[in-house]
């Protein structure tokens, strides 16, 4: 049951009319690499892969895990289509896990699809630095994903809390003074992949994209970081779904 | 099979359902109560959507919120009317029987079987958003037969079907009650629920307000003199008759002049008497309804009793 939940909710993430957005985006992203690159024959490609990276990938990220959490339970308490879901006979617990995984992979799969697109218009020797980031793209799913998801089912209508940590939260934390980059999930990400990029990122646009952390932060921490707290929102979450109503107020008699 | 004891639910101050105990067994048992009166509070309980502030809602012995174990004996046809409306029926109906255990190939024959025992195995491959509001109603009752539980909750099932279609429905549950199943169903209507059985639970204000045979309510609202509104171009003439008969205890005139109300202890001679006096002493009678056969005054009776 698990499986077959996983596969169809899989399914209707990447349905083709769901897909087609991210698919223009992606499309977007290459055209804008192909003109940058074309309007700066001096900057190598690799320079502007890295710049296009580290500003625009992980933040389609986030846009893209936060509206994929807020599906998982919260468009189907909207939706009252949640009913359905909770009167079959299947641990709660597992439906909220299916779902969720469900998300991370969409999510993977659109940061990937964007990763290529920004690859293939950068060309030359951005394709060496694609491995790394696809590996952090991937880590930054399950987190965002997972972590979105749990706010989703704290909050009602959870949009505005998770676009507000994804372009405020991520984009101004890791530059504050002192050490408070170690309370950002883009810090880790960076940190993963900071062994390729560390020559790049030594500039002020870098340090916008979470540049400073990613000497502090190695790729181990970064690794070991992203692992812990997906699963601590994971089980957090399934404990929290387990215990908690999910019903759609405006009916209630 | 269901089993209430004290259970109440409040969503904050507002109060959902108030120390509700009672029992349902196999057959047909209609929940009756006005719009607000705690139908859907109950039937979330029972379907373990919502958990009871105090007291406890059992199915077969076991607690039900979260219980996969008792997901597997219950159907639930619920009253809101939300689908994935871009899927077809037979997804829907197969894709929420892979969800309670079934594999493919036993998802979809489930699926045809109650698509056709609902009347719409050749309709099911529309997409639900182009359905009508009756074929939306048997798509919600074949995901709730799908996997044959051993009790069916249906809230407000009647809603939006014909005149045709209500008959089959009725039938329908009826045969699923001769099959020995659990039927709860929850109306507002009380003629609705004289069709479908003689086993009521009355709901009021989140209150149960009685249980038991439909004839026993019928019996108290009896107690009470019924009301019958006549209408009539002529009433001083028709009140200077029906005043006369020993069954009528009050005629009151409408003020607009073209109606009386009369009140009786006994309907069903005033009722039969009515034609009579159309036909054999040509009483201009144009017309004549109960007030008194709605819920509304039934349970203003109950209050008062």
């Amino acid at each position: 049951m698990t499986l077959y939940l996983f596969q169809s909710t899989l399914a209707d993430f990447l349905r083709p009319r769901r897909l087609l957005v991210w698919t223009v985006l992606a499309v977007v992203l290459f055209v804008m690499g192909r003109t940058i690159v074309s309007l700066n024959p001096s900057s190598k490609p690799d320079a502007i892969y890295l710049l296009m990276s580290n500003i625009i990938l992980y933040r389609i990220q986030m846009l893209a895990a936060a509206i994929f959490a807020l599906q998982v339970i919260g468009a189907e308490v909207e939706q009252k289509t949640i009913v359905y879901l909770l009167t079959r006979p299947m641990p709660r617990p597992q439906i909220l896990l299916a779902r969720t995984l469900a998300a991370i992979v969409a999510v993977a799969f659109i940061s990937l699809l964007s990763l290529l697109a920004v690859a293939a218009a950068c060309g030359g020797a951005s394709w060496q630095q694609v491995p790394i980031d696809a590996a952090a793209l991937v880590a930054g799913a399950f987190a965002y994903t997972a972590f979105f998801t749990l706010i989703s089912l704290f909050i009602h209508k959870a949009m505005t809390i998770c676009l507000m940590f994804a372009f405020g939260w991520e984009t101004g934390i890791p530059n504050l003074p002192g050490n408070m980059f170690w309370v950002s999930i883009n810090s880790y990400l960076t940190g993963i992949t900071q062994a390729a990029k560390r020559d790049a990122t030594n500039s002020a646009i870098s340090a916008f994209a979470g540049g400073r952390s990613a000497a502090e932060i190695t790729p181990l921490i970064g690794w070991a970081a992203m692992v812990g707290f997906t699963l601590f929102c994971l089980i957090l979450g399934g404990y929290w779904f387990n215990n908690n109503e999910y019903v759609a107020r405006e009916d209630a008699e | 099979m269901i089993q209430l004891q004290n259970a109440s639910r409040w969503y904050g101050q507002v109060m959902g359902v108030n120390d509700v105990t009672c029992e349902i067994g196999p057959g047909v048992t209609a929940l009756l109560g006005m719009n607000g009166a705690g139908k859907s509070t109950l039937m979330r309980l029972i379907t373990g959507q919502m958990q009871p502030t105090t007291g406890s809602v059992m199915v077969d012995g076991e607690s039900v919120f979260g219980n996969p174990n008792v997901y597997r004996k219950l159907g639930y046809c619920p009253e809101i009317d939300d689908f994935y409306e871009h899927w077809s029926g037979r997804k829907f109906v197969t894709h929420l029987a892979r969800l309670t255990g079934f594999s493919a190939t036993e998802a979809k024959a489930r699926a045809e079987r109650v698509l056709a025992e609902v009347g719409m195995a050749d309709r099911a491959d529309k997409k639900i958003a182009g359905y009508s509001k009756g074929m939306r109603q048997r798509i919600k009752l074949a995901q709730a037969m799908v996997h044959d539980p051993q009790a069916i909750l249906l809230d407000e099932p009647l809603n939006g079907l014909d005149p045709v279609g209500r008959r089959e429905f009725i039938n329908l549950l009826g045969d699923l009650a001769n099959q020995g199943k659990t039927i709860l169903v929850s109306s507002h209507i009380l003629f609705e629920v004289e069709q479908m059985t003689r086993s009521i639970l009355l709901l009021n204000r989140g209150r149960l307000l009685a249980s038991g045979d439909l004839g026993v309510i019928r019996e108290l609202i009896d107690k009470y003199p019924h009301r019958v509104r006549v209408e009539s171009h002529e009433p001083r003439r028709v009140a200077e008759r029906l005043v006369s008969l020993p069954f009528v205890l009050k005629v009151e005139f409408d003020p607009r002049g073209d109606a009386l109300e009369v009140q009786t202890r006994e309907p069903g001679k005033f009722y039969d008497f009515i034609p009579q006096l159309v036909l054999d002493e040509n009483l201009p009678i144009e017309g004549f309804s109960s007030p008194d056969n709605n819920l509304e005054s039934i349970f203003g009776y109950l209050v008062e009793a």
